[in-house]
């Protein structure tokens, strides 16, 4: 059985996806040992700003026919509206070289083998649903369940998947839900319009499990470790990452952070390609 | 700004630093005391090593529950034990280490490193 990783990466006009996918691949890669391969609607542009990239297949696909447009904050003070393409997801399955694929989203930066052994797991399907902010005094309500009423939530920044036809059937599903994203977020009550991995990800295992709370999806080890774009990254050297994360009842006012060895999930894009490009992200 | 005000607010700041970095030592902790074994997925806690003990030198099969709730049977359970005692008394001992030495720092560029 073949391993691998997979990364999305798909430019807006602000947002290099492609240099961070580069820089997340290199820690997976570092971490994990595995190969790593890029689905990207920029093939050209990924080989002619990284010539020497570390993707083990270059995937290309059509950039998309419609983009939704979202608020990108660089810290709390600052924010731009840019496009948002986040619809490729579901092809993970189809465009997967791999018989066990771990996806990640390019701003997951992995500082750690704990992922390691979600690859030997003899399970279809592995996902996180538990999450820890870095900022302790934050509610993560919304990241509990998809509404204070509704079901679990679970996050498509990471997972590991089999290639099978319970999978297929999963992914297709999710594919449905996109296409129908309208109808699902009423029927779930979500109350924003924009349509969001996370929510199709977590719907898809709720109908997966057969409406109850089930053990279709398996909890990956660890739990996801974020900062929001409202924080800052600050560094991020052999394992450690300090960052500047949004002081409660202050805004635009921060205090310091630091990991060790967590894996983590760098919601701020503009801070973390600031870093790549200059080695420091404030 | 009062100059005791303003101390006022700094001692803030290194008491919130503080308290935000011991909650993510603890996180690094928890996640050190994952173990694996034949796929299977365990938090390695006193109370795992505890029974392991007790029933390692018994002639049945060893079956445990993983984190997953999935059922895993340890080949050789001695072994696992002496792994299991061993990570956790390695993660214990930095998880210490880390928080002798934030909790002795009075500046919040100590405490971070920076």
């Amino acid at each position: 059985m073949t391993k691998g990783i997979v990364l999305f990466a798909q430019n807006n006009s602000e947002i290099d996806y492609v240099k961070i996918a580069t820089y997340a691949a290199r820690q997976a890669q570092k971490y994990l040992q595995v190969p790593v391969s890029i689905i990207t609607d920029s093939p050209d542009w990924l080989r002619t700003s990284q010539p020497d990239h570390p993707f083990d297949k270059i995937i290309g696909i059509h950039q998309p026919n419609e983009v939704q447009r979202k608020q990108f904050f660089d810290g709390k003070l600052s924010s731009t509206r840019l496009d948002w393409k986040n619809f490729a997801r579901n092809q993970a399955y189809e465009l997967s070289p791999y018989d066990i694929t771990l996806v990640i989203d390019s701003d997951f930066i992995i500082n750690s083998d704990v992922l390691k052994t979600a690859f030997d797991k003899d399970v279809d399907f592995q996902i996180y649903s538990q999450s820890i902010d870095l900022a302790g005094w934050r509610s993560n309500q919304e990241f509990e369940r998809i509404n204070p009423q509704s079901i679990d939530f679970y996050w498509a920044t990471v997972f590991v998947f089999k290639k099978n036809p319970l999978m297929e059937s999963f992914f297709n599903l999710i594919a449905y839900i996109k296409t129908n994203w309208n109808y699902f977020r009423k029927l779930y009550n979500i109350e924003g319009v924009l349509f969001r991995n996370d929510y199709a990800f977590s719907i898809a295992i709720h109908i997966m499990d057969g409406k109850i709370r089930g053990n279709f999806a398996i909890e990956l080890p660890g739990k996801m470790t974020y900062i929001r774009d409202t924080d800052i990254l600050v560094e991020a050297v052999d394992g450690t990452m300090k960052f500047l994360v949004g002081k409660k009842d202050f805004a635009g006012e921060y205090i310091l952070a630091k990991t060790t060895n967590l894996d983590v999930h760098v919601m701020n894009k503009f801070s973390l390609s600031r870093f790549i490009d200059g080695g420091c992200g404030v | 700004m009062d100059e005791k005000i303003e101390k006022a607010f700094a001692v803030a700041n290194y008491m919130a630093t503080l308290a935000n970095q011991k909650r993510i030592i603890l996180e690094e902790y928890n996640q050190a005391l994952i173990y694996y074994i034949d796929g299977a997925t365990f938090k390695i806690t006193p109370e795992l090593i505890g029974f392991v003990k007790a029933t390692c030198d018994s002639p049945f099969d060893l079956i445990l529950i993983d984190s997953n709730n999935l059922p895993v049977k340890i080949p050789n359970a001695k072994k696992f034990l002496n792994d299991i005692i061993l990570a956790y008394r390695d993660a214990s001992e930095k998880y210490f280490k880390k928080y002798s030495d934030i909790k002795s720092k009075r500046k919040i560029a100590d405490i971070i490193e920076l």
